[in-house]
């Protein structure tokens, strides 16, 4: 008998060679990823049910958001990495175990370009700066050295304490999926990382 | 999934005072965007190859005609370090810098690269290391050492005496501390590419279906970490001799005179190919797409490229064979400097088997990456031929040694650069920089460096040293000398070519669209030039060539290619 873990070893395995569409394994989750028109403004949330024993999870979008945009299913293995597209075996599977389902929230954000951005900073350049001095100062002068000390303690200190404000807030409550959430997509920690400044 | 969809408020009015970093230039001081930054970097690099190629034109009109007297030969000393110090130092590193920092984010579907702030300061440090150097001009204290510093003469300072080990003229200094800024903006940027390169990538992006040029700056950003260590110790070494009255590298006090080469060279010679890999990685992006094909070999590119990065580090004390090595490290580094030409040479054949039975667009960025591989194929071999101890010995510190660098450095990294420029200029600017004025730079410069270095060869088998200030008329160098300053001033015409073709495009060039070239790879999905979030929606890649895919769902690779 063919075990589960196998088949979902099988099925990562076709996902590195990316040829050919595999029916969706019980370790697979499947997702909808959506492809948006540019400088459509839009809130969407996507709602993900995921069973412990990682039988596949639907992520789905609700009617009313996908009139314009175009869908694109695939299947993302446990590590978040995607395979092949399948048939649409999922929301049979999704809709019978359903019951015995945790159900986890996840969220597309819709956030402001500036909140995707690393904000601006002033301190890389002035600690540069203060260690180019510093060593100047080293070569030609101990005053100058000693200014070039100061600087560079002064720039540590205010690069530390910098405000990093969010000028925006997000359109919509922001979930972040937590990072130690192991059932969390495999990507979600990296998504964070864009916000984390 | 957790992704995130970006809102362009571009629409929206707010009426409040600008801070700072809203204003041009603070926006430009300030900015940690990865895009920005590698617009600097670019820009930077360029000004220190126009710096590099004039100190290259005053070595070349200096050894014009014998008995020249140019310069003094003290100049020509500071001279000849500054040029090598800041092409390596200040303008492949910061331009493949520049590169990576604007189209590797790109490439792999980031938004930015890991570290922005860190990203800023590696920047920075890069200028104010750059210009800490090229200072001492101003002082009449150029490094004047030669660019790799030998200890334990560079301990010593013109009208010091052999023993004089507190003497502390600054040329030296210069060279080491500005070395060690420039050590930590590489570093700096490094650990960037790095993380961003590993945990960044859109999902989809495999390691397996990575751009080849994100591939090399990767096996780069590695190199650097593992070999800039060893400079920088070095360097403190160096520096504690010529200050603190240590003796770690003179002989009379208990301290070893080979120690610097052997430190410098493991930093030395990996930095060759530091500087050379992304520029393979910028080939490996070309050529498909002018060709019309995959590339050709893609695992065999890739992982050549990790092979090469492994073996740079046990073949630095190939620049030592005439020190007296034992005759089993001679054969050792010898072999081992050979081996590292098989997957240099696996390259080689796969970009030729990429442009085989193509559809060859012969654009400029595609004739750049065409002048490369025969370029570098020419400063491969004769670096093969350097391998071998008994030529070696022979050859050593003459003008073959030159002409074998810059073959492998102008006719490669530079070309490839250009190819790269060629390339990305588009993305980065939105405007297509004029293709009648590129290939009249191409040729030019495909003359020029052919003029200008392939009688160094011939030079350096007659006898030339390297490094000495000028040559007696009847030594019969006099003929090839002139045909290499000919040539290096036609190389600077090439250069001048450019520098007008950059202006008229900036000005008035043709509008480029998102995607002149039909291209292949994600960073043509996007706006020309990009938006500051890069992609509304971060993509999905299925396979090696992403925005091939989106723009051919019916034969989409992910469909009929196996990775």
């Amino acid at each position: 008998m063919v075990s589960q873990q196998q088949k979902a070893k099988k099925a990562q395995g076709n996902s590195e060679n990316g040829i050919q569409a595999q029916p969706a394994t019980p370790s697979a989750r499947v997702a909808q990823i959506e492809v948006y028109p540019d400088d459509v403004k839009r809130v969407k949330s996507v709602e993900a049910t995921q069973n412990e024993d990682k039988t596949p999870t639907k992520l789905s979008v609700p009617d009313d958001t996908v009139d314009s945009m175009s869908t694109n299913e695939i299947e993302v293995n446990e590590r978040g990495e995607i395979l092949p597209v399948t048939e649409d075996t999922s929301t049979s599977n999704s809709a019978a175990s359903v019951k015995k389902k945790r159900r986890k929230k996840y969220r597309e954000l819709l956030v402001d370009a500036s909140e995707v951005s690393p904000r601006p900073s002033i301190w890389p350049l002035v600690l540069a700066f203060s260690i180019a001095v510093a060593l100047f100062g080293l070569i030609w002068n101990a005053v100058i050295l000693f200014i070039g000390i100061i600087l560079i303690v002064g720039s540590i200190i205010g690069w530390s304490l910098e405000k990093r404000d969010h000028t925006y807030k997000s359109a919509v409550p922001v979930k972040k999926v937590s990072t130690r959430d192991t059932n969390a997509p495999a990507d979600a920690m990296e998504r964070d990382v864009h916000t984390g400044e | 999934m957790a992704t995130q969809t970006v809102i362009d408020t571009s629409q929206t009015t707010v009426i409040r005072r600008k801070s700072f970093s809203e204003t041009y230039i603070g926006e430009w001081i300030t900015t940690t965007d990865h895009k920005q930054l590698g617009l600097m970097y670019l820009f930077t690099g360029f000004f220190f190859f126009l710096v590099g190629g004039m100190e290259a034109l005053l070595i070349r009109t200096q050894l014009a005609v014998p008995d020249s007297k140019v310069l003094t030969p003290e100049e020509y000393n500071q001279v000849f370090t500054m040029h090598g110090t800041t092409m390596i130092f200040l303008f492949v590193i910061p331009v493949l810098a520049g590169f990576g920092n604007y189209v590797v984010p790109l490439m792999i579907g980031a938004r930015d690269m890991a570290f922005p702030r860190m990203n800023a300061f590696g920047y920075w440090v890069l200028l104010f290391g750059g210009l800490f150097i090229q200072s001492s001009f101003l002082f009449n204290s150029a490094p004047n050492g030669g660019w790799f510093m030998y200890a334990p003469l560079s301990e010593l300072n013109s009208g010091c005496g052999i023993h004089a080990v507190a003497c502390t003229g600054p040329n030296a200094d210069f060279w080491l501390l500005g070395t060690l800024l420039l050590g930590i903006s590489s570093i700096a940027g490094s650990i960037n590419f790095v993380v961003t390169i590993l945990k960044l990538r859109a999902p989809g992006m495999s390691i397996n279906r990575m751009p080849l040029f994100t591939w090399m700056m990767l096996v780069q950003s590695f190199l650097l970490l593992f070999a800039l260590p060893s400079l920088t110790a070095a360097s403190v070494l160096l520096l504690l001799d010529r200050h603190a009255g240590t003796h770690f590298y003179q002989y009379q006090y208990g301290g070893d005179p080979l120690l610097w080469q052997h430190l410098f060279w493991s930093f030395g010679h990996p930095e060759v190919y530091i500087l050379i890999l992304p520029a393979f990685g910028m080939i490996s992006e070309v050529l498909p797409v002018f060709a019309r094909k995959p590339i050709f070999g893609y695992t065999f590119v890739a992982w050549s490229g990790v092979a090469i990065g492994f073996l740079s580090f046990t073949v630095w004390a190939h620049h030592m064979f005439a020190v007296g090595l034992p005759p089993i490290a001679q054969a050792f580094f010898a072999t081992s400097t050979t081996l590292i030409a098989i997957p240099t040479a696996v390259k080689i054949f796969n970009w030729i088997g990429t442009i085989w039975g193509g559809k060859i667009i012969f654009k400029t960025a595609m004739l750049f990456a065409l002048g490369f591989i025969a370029m570098f194929l020419i400063g491969g071999l004769n670096g093969v031929a350097l391998a071998i101890v008994p030529v070696d010995y022979q050859l050593t510190d003459s003008y073959f040694v030159i002409a074998h660098i810059h073959y492998v450095l102008f006719g490669g990294t530079v070309f490839a650069v250009f190819a790269g420029a060629f390339y990305w200029f588009p993305k980065m600017t939105g405007k297509l920089l004029n293709e009648r004025l590129g290939q009249v730079q191409f040729w030019l410069m495909l003359v020029g460096v052919n003029l200008t270095f392939f009688p160094m060869h011939l030079l350096g088998m007659f006898g030339m040293p390297r490094r000495y200030y000028t040559y007696a008329g009847s030594l019969g160098w006099n003929e090839l000398n002139a045909a290499a300053s000919i040539g290096a001033f036609i190389i600077g015409l090439a250069i001048m070519v450019f520098l007008y073709n950059l202006i008229i495009t900036l000005k008035s060039g043709d509008k480029a669209g998102t995607d002149p070239w039909d291209a292949f790879t994600l960073e043509w999905d996007t706006a020309s030039p990009p938006k500051k979030y890069n992609f509304l929606t971060i993509p999905v890649v299925r396979s090696r060539r992403p925005f091939y895919d989106k723009k051919n769902p019916d034969i989409a690779d992910w469909k009929t290619v196996t990775d």
